[in-house]
């Protein structure tokens, strides 16, 4: 385990150094483009080129939220009583 | 190979039928097979068609017929015509190839090789195949032990003589190898057609594994024969030519391998011990198989192997191997015949007399071997002759064996058939029988509590206080004791009804109830066997039946005097001539001095134990009051009986027409130089009047030990006349006189011999069997224990370890599996980092 | 502004300290904020080549990491209410029902 663990930290720091020597090599950085993006093009991109994708991730999005409502859900006897009057599943 | 047909001018017409011989039997058997269980236990099966026999019969009576149609044809014939070869089919073709750029094309095929030695056999083995299955009709059919199971013998039988017959008609060494097998097959079915005896099924293990020892050796034989000529076919085999092109050393020991396979198949020392156990089978077995058929497959497969040894190209180079085949022959004829001495069981008698007889054939063989391979006898007629005549001397004995040991066996099976009848008649028939069925009724009587009475009125439906069969048919099957139709209730009416009126009343229930009461039908079943120690075989339950069966005892009596070489009487003539020629080549090599002594002593000791075997049977006063109560036996039995008598008897004739010219010879026609009446007087006059002085001496000698000594002896020590009042047919007259005489004024007191070491040695059979089971013990289960071991520790250890080397495999590599999230999750970017790198690796 | 090289720079060792925090942490709900860490290390990365490269795709990524990001922490807690219902702790060395 000890082992396990010493290789994984000398593994990960190898690997940051890696990272870090990949990203800031001058090589990557070479070609910049002049004009940078302004937020308006940003939100015209969004809503017109990347529309379909939008709104399928608001549907994702939707699921999401109503499969962890239903896993929050509380079976508490007195809560459910309250909420439908009555036993009910 | 399987060659064209080389059909040289065949004359014959028949020929082309000739396969049928074979097939027919062959073809039988499934039939008769099928047949009898279809209808096992109907009754026109049992009784119109004797559960196959008739089937048999027909088969046999058919090849026969063919068989003689052959005969007719080759008898005369001589010279290019008189040997013929047909082909039938190809078994199979392959190639082998030769280890360079070239395959030979190879094929097996079946063909009939025709000559005059085949022609022998094939009357003796298809004429006696009939004779013996009408024998075994008689035998079979009318012992109730045998009862619905007759049907396995003659499938078994017409199979076994499909064998011998295909065997004689082979024309290559594989395909007499295979139906070889095929007969020992068959041996070993019917020795233990009794299987549920312990020592029967024993004695069929031992005959068959005996035999395949020496099969392992014929096999290794055939094979350095086929790796010598390339082919077994008589055709390629026996061609001068070829054997001149082969080494003669590799030669004698493929002929010595061939010839150990036939010293195990013929019974002969030291494969021998198989053939007295085989004595368990039922007679017509013994008769068929050990007498007159399988035996002599062995010399059969010695007798073809002629041509070797008279080739030119083989000169002098194989006259050791005749040397042996003498000497097991001479060794054998002696040893048996010293068995036989001390056996009380007749069928054991002639068992050891068989091994003997056969020792002298193959002494002959021997004999006449040596001298083809030493004389120059393609160039010297009168070499020619002599070669001859001492082969044919040995085919004849081969056929005067034959026929006489044939109805031997059939005697020998009529007299024990007949005692054991009257032993049933005298010790069973006290005895009522009682039907299991009312063993159960009894049963159930008692289970339910009630009374006979009360039973008899639940029973009695029409109140007439009688119970008629169709009562006491209802009555069983509402007790569910037994449900009968009609036909079946008579023997158990018969069982109550004790006044016989045909109708039970409570009287006889009662008694009939009361007398088994208590019993269980099986410990009745054994009382009623307890008696059954009794031994048909055994000569001690016989004596003085010369004048109950005539015809049983004649032919006995012809039969003995044929093998004991009595002058005029079948074995005489070959007999003779055995002897002749073993002391003529003794005389040449003096090696054969010890084969030739046997052979003269044997002949004594033949003489001995055949008339002991026939005096104490047939002579003197019974010996019990079974022996005494015998009577004649059927016709069945009686007709083979008969027919063979006469053939014995007329051994003279076949002498005279110059059979042991004409066997071995193709270049001689039967009678061709001789008429019938000269050829007689030729013999007659060899026979007693020889212009040689030493054999003119040998032959008396020889007469005067088998004829005279050894029956002499014998008459003194057994037998005697017949009781008062007892009248045998004439022929008897003279010899029970004798006996009577030579008994009162010679008898002697032979209880010092009776009782020595020598006897009991004898009586174990001089210990063979006792050896032969401490060699296996010792050496094959001690290995065999080895072997075992081994299996179970390597074999299946390899297994094993792979089994656990796999599950420790896996153990260890779930460790893996820790169940912790983290370690997962670990494993997981590990495994993604590395896909990543090889990706980045690879496109760098 | 900003030069992008520092961001994605930063990026890495975000990165690498979520990596970290994610093999060793034994509290479930801080190797969910590590995997957020390393979600967010990637956004950023977009972000900052969306800066070097002119094109607002990678802007579009970020925006939609982000709501995936949030959705995925909703089941997170989820399972890990689940998780405490059946187990009654939410650390990871205690759940190793798969354990060989």
């Amino acid at each position: 385990m000890k082992f396990l663990s010493l290789m994984t930290r000398m593994g990960l720091l190898a690997l940051g150094f890696i990272l870090i020597a990949t990203v800031s090599a001058d090589a990557v950085w070479q070609e910049a483009s002049d004009d940078a993006p302004t937020t308006s093009k940003l939100a015209d991109d969004l809503l017109n080129e990347w529309g379909l994708p939008l709104l399928a991730l608001g549907i994702l999005m939707a699921v999401a939220m109503i499969g962890a409502a239903y896993l929050v859900r509380d079976e508490r006897m007195e809560n459910l009583l309250w909420e439908f009057g009555g036993e009910e599943e | 190979m399987g060659s064209t047909g080389t059909t040289e001018t065949i004359h014959s017409s028949v020929i082309e039928f000739a396969p049928y011989i074979v097939f027919l039997p062959m073809i039988a058997f499934p039939i008769i097979l099928l047949f009898g269980r279809l209808f096992n236990g109907n009754k026109v099966w049992v009784s119109t068609f004797k559960e196959g026999g008739i089937f048999a019969l027909v088969t046999m009576a058919t090849s026969l017929l063919l068989a003689l149609l052959l005969i007719k044809d080759y008898i005369g014939a001589y010279g290019d015509d008189s040997k013929s070869a047909l082909h039938v089919f190809d078994w199979f073709s392959s190639a082998m190839w030769n280890g360079g750029a070239t395959t030979t094309e190879i094929s097996f095929g079946f063909g009939l090789y025709i000559d005059h030695i085949t022609v022998m056999l094939l009357f003796i083995a298809s004429f006696l195949c009939l004779l013996i299955n009408t024998f075994a009709i008689g035998y079979m059919n009318t012992d109730p032990i045998n009862d619905n199971r007759n049907h396995r013998f003659y499938a078994e039988f017409v199979l076994f003589c499909a064998g011998m017959l295909g065997m004689i008609l082979a024309d290559s060494f594989l395909w007499l190898f295979i139906f070889w097998e095929l007969m020992g097959l068959c041996s070993y079915l019917l020795i233990g057609f009794y299987y549920e005896r312990p020592s029967a099924a024993y004695a069929a293990k031992k005959a068959f594994l005996t035999t395949r020892v020496g099969d392992v050796f014929l096999m290794v034989g055939l094979a350095m024969l086929w790796h010598l000529f390339g082919s077994l076919d008589y055709a390629v085999v026996f061609d001068s030519d070829n054997i001149a092109a082969v080494d003669p050393a590799s030669l004698q020991w493929a002929l010595g391998m061939m010839f150990i396979g036939a010293v195990g198949k013929s019974a002969q020392f030291p494969l021998h011990v198989w053939l007295p156990d085989a004595m368990e089978g039922p007679t017509p077995v013994s008769a068929l198989i050990h007498a007159a058929t399988m035996v002599n497959a062995g010399l059969y497969l010695v007798a073809r192997m002629f041509p070797f040894f008279g080739a030119e190209a083989m000169h002098g180079e194989l006259v050791d191997l005749a040397f042996i085949i003498a000497s097991i022959g001479g060794i054998t004829a002696v040893m048996a015949a010293s068995i036989a001495f001390v056996q009380m069981d007749l069928k054991k008698v002639l068992a050891y007399s068989t091994m003997s007889q056969l020792a002298y054939i193959f002494t002959g063989l021997g004999c006449a071997l040596w001298l083809a391979n030493s004389l120059d006898w393609h160039h010297d007629d009168d070499a020619h002759y002599i070669v001859i005549i001492a082969f044919g001397a040995a085919l004849f004995h081969l056929f005067n064996h034959a026929m006489a040991k044939g109805m031997l066996f059939m005697a020998s099976g009529a007299v024990i058939h007949e005692v054991h009848h009257a032993h049933h008649h005298l010790h069973h028939d006290d005895h009522h029988h009682t039907p299991k069925e009312l063993y159960m009724l009894s049963d159930y009587l008692a289970s339910k509590k009630l009374s006979t009475f009360e039973f008899f009125k639940t029973i009695d439906l029409d109140g007439s206080g009688e119970i008629d069969m169709f009562e006491f048919q209802t009555a069983l099957k509402n007790t569910e004791v037994a449900d009968l139709p009609p036909w079946e209730m008579g023997d158990l009416m018969k069982a109550v009804d004790l006044d016989g009126n045909g109708t039970i009343n409570v009287p006889e229930l009662d008694i009939v109830l009361a007398k088994i009461k208590g019993k269980t039908y099986e410990e009745h079943e054994h009382d009623h066997h307890h008696d059954d120690h009794f031994d048909a075989q055994s000569m001690e339950n016989m004596g003085g039946l010369a004048s109950k069966m005539p015809i049983t005892a004649t032919a006995m009596l012809v039969g003995s005097l044929s093998i004991m070489g009595f002058p005029l009487i079948g074995g005489f003539w070959s007999k003779e001539g055995i002897i002749a020629n073993a002391w003529r080549v003794g005389l040449e090599d003096p090696r054969f001095f010890f084969p030739a002594a046997c052979v003269l002593l044997g002949a004594a000791m033949t003489g001995f134990y055949m008339s002991r075997m026939w005096l104490k049977t047939f002579a003197g006063s019974p010996n019990n009051e079974v022996a005494a109560h015998v009577g004649p036996t059927n016709t069945w039995i009686k007709i083979p009986l008969f027919t063979l008598t006469f053939v014995t008897l007329g051994g003279i004739l076949f002498a005279g027409m110059g059979f042991t010219h004409w066997a071995p010879d193709s270049g001689y026609a039967l009678m061709s130089e001789k008429g019938l009446f000269e050829g007689i007087g030729y013999e007659l006059g060899h026979a007693f009047a020889n212009h040689d002085m030493f054999f003119f001496t040998l032959t008396y000698i020889a007469i005067f030990l088998g004829a005279i000594v050894g029956p002499g002896l014998a008459l003194s020590l057994y037998g005697g006349a017949l009781d008062e009042g007892e009248t045998a047919k004439p022929w008897f007259t003279p010899i029970l006189m004798l006996n009577a005489a030579i008994k009162g004024r010679y008898s002697w007191d032979n209880s010092a011999f009776a009782t020595s070491s020598l006897s009991r040695a004898l009586q174990n059979r001089l210990y063979f069997d006792h050896y032969y089971d401490m060699a296996m013990l010792k050496i094959v289960a001690a290995f065999s224990l080895k072997a075992a071991h081994a299996d179970s520790k390597f074999i299946d250890g390899a297994i094993k370890t792979i089994e656990s080397t796999s599950q420790s495999a896996s153990t260890s590599l779930r460790k893996l599996t820790t169940g912790s999230a983290r370690d997962y999750i670990l494993m997981a970017a590990v495994g993604t980092l590395m896909l990543f790198a090889l990706i980045w690796g690879v496109m760098a | 502004m900003i030069d992008p090289s520092w961001v994605s720079g930063l990026a890495a060792l975000l990165f690498i300290i979520g990596l970290a925090g994610a093999f060793t942490r034994k509290n479930a709900i801080i190797v969910l904020m590590c995997i957020e860490l390393m979600l967010n290390a990637a956004n950023l990365q977009f972000a900052a080549a969306a800066v070097h490269h002119g094109d607002t795709t990678g802007w579009v990524y970020t925006l939609f990491a982000i709501a995936i990001a949030a959705s995925e922490v909703a089941i997170g807690l989820a399972i890990f209410l689940a998780m405490y219902g059946k187990h009654e702790s939410i650390t990871l060395d205690d759940v190793n029902v798969l354990k060989n």
